[in-house]
């Protein structure tokens, strides 16, 4: 406080103030306050790593597993999204341990799987659909479809793929790779140099604070950006274990530490650290557990946004054993053999803005030159689809639009193995200029009952970023019933700018553009620009 | 300490703060002592995490702060009518020294209200201010700088009038 006279008169009457309060408050009226708050005296504790100090090694139990099958028997859905928003491009050195959220070598000596001839370069690979067709099988009103991964072509070149876009100035310097996540609402986030680089809300940067921004980018690593708008990363402490930080970047207090939980992240086998809709769940290298994350996976944090509430996130499982993927009634099984897939850890899964999922299936033998990585989509209507890519492309992440990011010419490139399907956020629509007013062609989507899930729907709505593309998606109320999405910056010498309006309650999206300087209206308007 | 100890002590010095914290920025004690307690329970309900924080009085701040201010833009109508009709905001009379500072701060429009008692009132310095209310170190010092110019006018005109 300053010497100034009326900062010391203001600071006084402040001051005392708040002690004319402070004095009305007896012993009597806090333990009264206290007690209701507490209710009957229990309190909302879970036994986590960091509250016990050292984590101790999750090790997977019999009985747990068995617990999740009759879970699931009974029609116990249980949630939980992937591990496509944890990538770790690096791989440390060997003195160091594996990062919780790499892919190791194989343990298990099965023949590498039998994949069919590449296709031809100059030929598109189509990857594989098939209808539903089998019955439901453990998952109550799950629709469960098969799909073989044995007569998949591998993709070995990509350019053979079809590039939906780019991540601008996010790729790799020679071989130094950012890491990529996606949150929950569908926007890309890469990291690097201490610096996490927002990528669809006008490419907003978060350096790290002291000391995070100067660690070596081989001791820390991105693990996910929360629902709670809290970007999470593990920091390499010891042999066996890593710290767990959370930086804000939520407006107002981005950039801001708000947790540290030393000697939190077990660096002690291939761990996992998955997003589920309770928090940061930990999913041990190996053992007995079937589904992934198991129902009763420790919570590493819980999420909680500003105001203290739970932001919900759609919830996907892998179970390993029937080599399936779960998404809230849902289930979509790929008929492999699991043991000719990795089976460590929890794979790379994210669930879709059109209610599906995609992930990435690790092979055996990851790493040689004749092995693939599978990408396996789950569709709303229950049918699957399965594209193999050669080990060369490692995949990165998965989208929520169901899209795979791999790196090309020191970018991130954005590609759709699936081009013979409507991708989740481009399904065909009608723009009418006349009124402003875009149309679903395949009707309005159901369900999206949370706000979160809103947003995420309403960025997959306007497709993915385009290169150059600066895009911003604001929810005009709480609930976000109305949500406005402005893309802007496009390469295009006529358009500048296009907003859509979407609201959620009457199912309507207003449409309106700007365009470039000498190509008309300068503000948003449903002219056309020329 | 144990999680229930821990919590109980988090409460036991914090809660006080709290509800004169929200008095003194709403001029109502039955409004700051229910934002107290609602920001108290959604710390208990999630209490395995915020307990882990290193200061899960800043968490506990942050969020009754938030409702604080939510609280003031949903009855800022409401508020203006009462305070029409009765002249001057519901205070407890018997404490006079709280009363003096909710009418001075009363002409304040409601940010500049929040930012002048988290300021001289809470200790806080502006950075810690714009955390706490989601806008930018300038904007807490423009407020403040508006709010002090304001202040020190009626002040002056106070010892003018006497």
């Amino acid at each position: 406080m300053s010497d100034d006279p009326l900062d010391r008169n203001l600071h006084q009457m402040a001051q005392s103030a708040r002690l004319d309060v402070e004095r009305g408050i007896d012993e009597t009226s806090v333990e009264a306050a206290l007690s209701e708050t507490i209710g009957d005296g229990r309190l909302n504790v879970r036994l986590t790593p960091y509250q016990t100090g050292r984590p101790s090694v999750h090790r997977w139990m019999t009985i747990a597993a068995a617990a999740s099958v009759v879970a699931l028997v009974v029609g116990v859905a249980y949630v939980l999204i992937g591990r496509d928003d944890q990538i770790s491009s690096e791989t440390p050195p060997s003195s160091q341990p594996a990062a919780p959220v790499a892919t190791t070598a194989p343990v298990a000596t099965t023949p590498p799987m039998a994949t069919t001839a590449p296709a031809p370069a100059s030929t598109l690979p189509a990857a594989t659909s098939v209808p539903t067709t089998t019955p439901p099988t453990s998952t109550t009103n799950a629709t469960t479809t098969t799909m073989s991964l044995d007569d998949v072509a591998v993709i070995t070149s990509i350019d053979q793929l079809p590039f939906e876009g780019y991540l601008p100035d996010a790729g790799c310097l020679e071989d130094d790779c950012a890491q990529i996540a996606y949150d929950s609402r569908g926007a890309a986030w890469t990291f690097r140099n201490g610096v996490l680089t927002d990528h669809v809300r006008g490419g907003a940067v978060v350096p790290l604070p002291e000391p995070w921004s100067s660690v070596d980018i081989r001791d820390i690593g991105l693990i996910a950006i929360g629902p709670d708008d809290v970007a999470y990363f593990w920091v390499y402490q010891a042999s066996e274990s890593a710290a767990l930080i959370g930086i804000s970047v939520a407006d107002g207090d981005v950039g801001q530490q708000v947790v540290l939980l030393e000697d939190a992240v077990d660096f002690s086998g291939d761990t996992d650290y998955v997003p589920t809709p309770a928090g940061l769940a930990e999913v041990g290298c190996c053992g007995a557990d079937q589904i992934r994350p198991a129902p009763d996976a420790e919570l590493l944090v819980s999420w909680l946004d500003r105001a203290g509430e739970n932001p919900p996130i759609p919830d996907v499982t892998f179970d390993v054993g029937t080599v399936a993927l779960s998404r809230e009634g849902l289930s979509w099984t790929f008929a492999v053999d699991p043991q000719r897939l990795l089976a460590r850890g929890m794979p790379r899964v994210t669930s879709t803005h059109d209610g599906g999922v995609i992930g990435v299936l690790t092979g055996l033998d990851s790493g040689t030159d004749d092995t693939a990585n599978y990408i396996v989509r789950g569709w709303p209507d229950g049918s699957t689809s399965v594209a193999a890519l050669s080990f060369q492309l490692f995949v990165r992440a998965v989208s929520p639009e169901g899209f795979v990011v791999m790196v090309s010419d020191g970018r991130f490139v954005v590609a759709d193995l699936f081009s013979d399907r409507p991708p989740a956020d481009m399904e065909d629509r009608t723009i009418d200029v006349a009124t402003g007013t875009v149309t679903l062609d395949a009707g309005w989507p159901a369900g999206f009952d949370a706000p979160e899930e809103r947003l995420a729907r309403a960025n997959a709505i306007a497709g993915p970023v385009q290169l150059g593309e600066r895009r911003t998606v604001d929810a005009l109320d709480t609930d976000a019933l109305v949500v406005v999405v402005i893309s802007e910056g496009f390469f295009d010498d006529s358009v500048f700018g296009q907003r859509l309006t979407i609201d959620f309650t009457n199912e309507t999206i207003g449409w309106a553009q700007t365009c470039q300087p000498g190509r008309g209206q300068q503000d948003y308007r449903t002219d056309l620009c020329v | 300490m144990t999680a229930v100890a821990s919590y109980e002590a988090l409460f036991r010095e914090w809660y006080p703060r709290l509800v004169s914290l929200g008095t003194a920025m709403t001029g109502r004690r039955d409004v700051a002592s229910d934002i107290a307690q609602e920001a108290f329970l959604r710390a208990h309900r999630d209490w395995a995490t915020v307990g882990s924080y290193e200061r899960p009085s800043a968490w506990v701040r942050k969020v009754a702060v938030n409702l604080l201010v939510d609280y003031q833009r949903v009855n800022a109508r409401e508020r203006l009518a009462i305070d029409r009709l009765a002249g001057a905001p519901m205070v407890e009379s018997s404490r006079p020294a709280l009363t003096r500072w909710v009418e001075l701060t009363s002409t304040l429009p409601s940010r500049q209200r929040q930012i002048v008692t988290l300021f001289y009132g809470d200790d806080l310095a502006v950075a810690d201010i714009a955390v706490l209310l989601d806008i930018s170190e300038g904007a807490v010092k423009a407020s403040l700088f508006k709010a002090r110019a304001a202040l020190h006018q009626l002040l002056e005109s106070e010892v003018r009038d006497v």
